[in-house]
């Protein structure tokens, strides 16, 4: 594992970070658990199918566009807030 | 294909056409100054008179373009010409029109599985108007949301006499006073949120369409589309392989519910801010789950006043078992959004470790059913609260965008400690790979 990520886990294990690391972190820790478990139970059909893949699809998307993003966003977010 | 096919055939030259759901979609997207009705329908086989509409771009300067941001969005939809107004004590509310649309989505969804239960209702034989007096269920004085949580919720069991087809649903008409008081809910409901840029009724709303969503397409492995189609599905089949959430009506209705009310009055900060604060709610429920056991607190209060008298009977009559089954999935449900929790997500990996790993087996074989049927619901609605991650990169895109703004809000409100942009980017990678492994 690398550091960042068992900086993260640890600090997520201690339930100390919640309010820092915020939902965002939350947000992504659950998706893909959450899809494969769709899938697992298979209820869903194509849906828990379509889900999944779009959660790693996005994944790679996020790989590979997310600091843009992020700085486009600081933008906006400082443009409406300040 | 048949409506794709006349809409192309009976266009005219240098005029783009569209359905009514391409109408539907531009409006909400605030671009209802290109949309205008045809003024002569168009006929497509087998679906009789099309409303089909031209777009024009001639008022582009005046509405927005690609790179709008979603204020524009809200400031462009407010001068829409329909406002509801609700007034509320002395307070004057008002839904903008893009709200209002949402708040007939709703009605809409809801409508249709109120019409599945009546269906079943009449399947069973009871007759019309079922009940005169609908229960009621108040929380106990002191008791918290979180402690009805509840770890195997009792579906039916399976009566191929009470469950009505899809077309015997179809033919049920509900009562113009359930529709309004209906209405009147989801208004209420809808004002009950604040305008937060993620944590609103929009975000509601969507988590209720995956909820729909994925409830409409539960399939038998043995069922093709085409048999689903043809209504052919062999119910008991579907019951079972679904652990009895198909059959049950009233507990799809309860998921729908769940979603729509799953974040009503949420404040714009996580709870552990609030607890931070020392915000009343914080200590009203210990610093426990405090944004979700408030909204299932103001909601079911909504839901149990007498203005929804009819509504309620429609829902569950004067049966309080119902009522009881009802509102312990509405509890399980919602709780099941706090992601953040760690007792209670624990709890949820454990018992889903026993439903599904194979190594727990129960001696009542109902019980067995009725945990696994409890532990999907509750993956259902989250699985929903968080579906914009698992749809198409534009919808994941314009969420991230909204929460990332929500949480700079914050931060520059003093109501976190740090900037989003410095964390958003590798914290949302690194928890992706961990978890995925």
């Amino acid at each position: 594992m690398n550091p960042l990520i068992y900086s993260i886990v640890v600090k997520f294990r201690d339930g100390k970070h919640f309010n820092s690391l915020n939902a965002s972190y939350l947000f992504f820790f659950t998706v893909i658990p959450l899809a494969k478990k769709l899938k697992e139970c298979g209820v869903f059909g194509v849906s828990s199918d379509e889900y999944l893949t779009y959660a790693m699809k996005n994944r790679e998307e996020w790989i590979a566009r997310g600091e843009d993003v992020v700085q486009n966003l600081l933008e906006e977010a400082r443009e409406l807030y300040g | 294909m048949n409506t794709a096919s006349r809409i192309e055939s009976t266009g005219e030259s240098n005029k783009i056409h569209c359905s009514q759901e391409t109408a539907d979609l531009l409006i909400a997207k605030g671009r209802s100054k290109w949309v205008l009705p045809r003024e002569d329908k168009v006929q497509a086989k087998g679906k009789g008179e099309l409303q089909t509409y031209w777009i024009s771009f001639g008022d582009r300067d005046s509405g927005t373009d690609a790179s709008t941001s979603s204020e524009d969005f809200a400031l462009s939809e407010s001068s829409d010409a329909e406002e509801v107004k609700m007034v509320e004590g002395k307070q004057r509310k008002m839904v903008s029109g893009k709200h209002a649309r949402l708040v007939d989505w709703n009605c809409e969804v809801i409508a249709r599985y109120l019409k599945q239960i009546v269906a079943n209702r009449i399947a069973a034989g009871e007759v019309a108007p079922f009940s005169t007096e609908a229960a009621v269920l108040k929380p106990k004085q002191g008791k918290f949301v979180l402690d009805e949580v509840s770890e195997i919720i009792e579906l039916p069991t399976f009566d191929s006499k009470v469950v009505a087809t899809e077309k015997e649903a179809l033919a049920v008409e509900l009562s113009p006073g359930v529709m309004k008081q209906l209405r009147d809910f989801v208004m209420r409901v809808c004002l009950m949120y604040h305008e937060n840029p993620f944590h609103n009724f929009e975000h509601a709303s969507h988590v209720t369409m995956s909820i729909q969503k994925l409830l409409s397409r539960i399939i038998a492995p043995t069922v093709s589309f085409d048999e689903l189609d043809s209504q052919n599905v062999d119910a008991m089949a579907m019951h079972d392989h679904t652990y009895g959430i198909t059959s049950d009506p009233l507990t799809q209705l309860a998921m729908i519910i769940s979603g729509l009310i799953h974040d009503l009055d949420h404040p714009g900060v996580p709870n552990a801010q609030l607890v931070k604060e020392g915000d009343n709610l914080a200590d009203k429920y210990n610093g426990v789950s405090v944004a979700e056991q408030n909204s299932v607190d103001l909601s079911w209060d909504l839901l149990m006043s007498d203005r929804y008298h009819d509504l309620r009977i429609c829902i569950y009559g004067d049966s309080e078992a119902d009522l009881s089954r009802f509102r312990q999935l509405i509890v399980n449900g919602v709780m099941a959004t706090d992601i953040v929790d760690k007792s209670l997500k624990t709890l949820r990996e454990r018992r889903w470790q026993q439903a599904f790993s194979g190594e727990h087996i129960e001696d009542d074989p109902d019980k067995e059913v009725n945990r696994k049927a409890t532990i999907v619901l509750e993956h259902l609605i989250q699985a929903s609260d968080v579906a914009h991650t698992m749809q198409h990169w534009h919808i994941y895109r314009k969420w991230n965008s909204r929460f990332f703004l929500e949480c700079y809000k914050a931060y520059k409100d003093g109501r976190a400690e740090k900037d989003p942009s410095q964390y958003w980017f590798k914290g949302e990678i690194g928890f992706f790979d961990f978890y995925s492994k």
